[in-house]
């Protein structure tokens, strides 16, 4: 068992609820295959950097995770599947901060929902 | 003649007066100089110390800094960083870079300005409007939507 990262972004065509329910299909998975999610952050939509398969935007979320190396393999596999993530990213920690992210103390997410709601 | 000689080199060793000749030599000396006078580096490693801040990929503010106009990763003797945590800093922006948080290459994230005294001033905390300045580049892609 080690910590994992993972953070994957979901495309923006798709309804609010549909971001709970990849969040909770990794939940899931991670509870199968004995892991425990530590965190877990919603960083909202944002807009990319670049486009990622024609999106210029993306809803973040990240994942704290105490997972085998082996079932995040498989994890990694589930999130190349679905057609709702564009991109994931799996990091292993030495240690979890219990804080919240650099992300989510400074969010530039107001501006962004202040452009969405146009 | 024979025995001033000795006496003069022995004065003029206790007096310090070559070390001094030598000092205002590599003054005079500018265009050694010049490139690193250029960037003012003064300070030492800015990762390294008690209050160092933590190099972390999701931390886009501050990898932003540590990045080119256009998106490249500065080298060193630029930025001042040190060997170990350069390759840190690399690997971070790189990650940061996968989830589209910063550019590759090309145009400025969300048309921030680039990176200038006045931009490094900003830093701290961040202003409420800090975040309205960042919209602009923004704004054009949701007008046409």
């Amino acid at each position: 068992m080690s910590l994992y990262e993972l953070t994957f972004i979901v495309r923006p065509d798709v309804p609010t609820t549909q971001v709970e329910t990849v969040l909770g299909r990794v939940q899931d998975f991670v509870k199968k295959a004995k892991g425990k999610v530590n965190k877990t952050e919603q960083w909202g939509l944002r807009t990319l950097a670049y486009p990622i398969k024609k999106h210029t935007r993306g809803y973040y979320t990240y994942v704290g995770l105490n997972m085998d190396g082996d079932a995040i393999r498989d994890l990694e596999r589930q999130l190349e599947l679905s057609d709702d993530v564009i991109r994931y990213l799996t990091v292993a920690i030495d240690e979890l901060s219990k804080e919240p992210t650099q992300m989510m103390k400074a969010k530039n997410r107001a501006a962004v929902e202040e452009d969405f709601s146009l | 003649m024979a025995m001033e000689n000795p006496t003069k080199g022995r004065k003029r060793r206790e007096d310090g007066d070559r070390p001094e000749r030598d000092r205002f030599a590599n003054d005079r000396y500018t265009p050694k100089l010049l490139g690193k006078s250029y960037f003012q580096r003064k300070k030492g490693c800015p990762f390294s110390g008690p209050k160092a801040p933590k190099i972390d990929y999701k931390d886009v503010r501050l990898l932003q800094r540590y990045v080119s106009e256009y998106g490249k990763i500065l080298p060193r003797h630029l930025s001042g960083v040190c060997a170990g945590k350069q390759r840190e800093l690399a690997t971070a922006i790189k990650r940061a870079r996968m989830l589209a948080l910063m550019p590759f290459a090309g145009k400025l994230d969300f048309g921030r300005p680039p990176r200038t005294a006045a931009t490094m001033a900003q830093r701290p905390g961040g202003r409420p409007g800090m975040n309205r300045s960042s919209t602009p580049a923004a704004t054009p892609e949701t007008a046409a939507e």
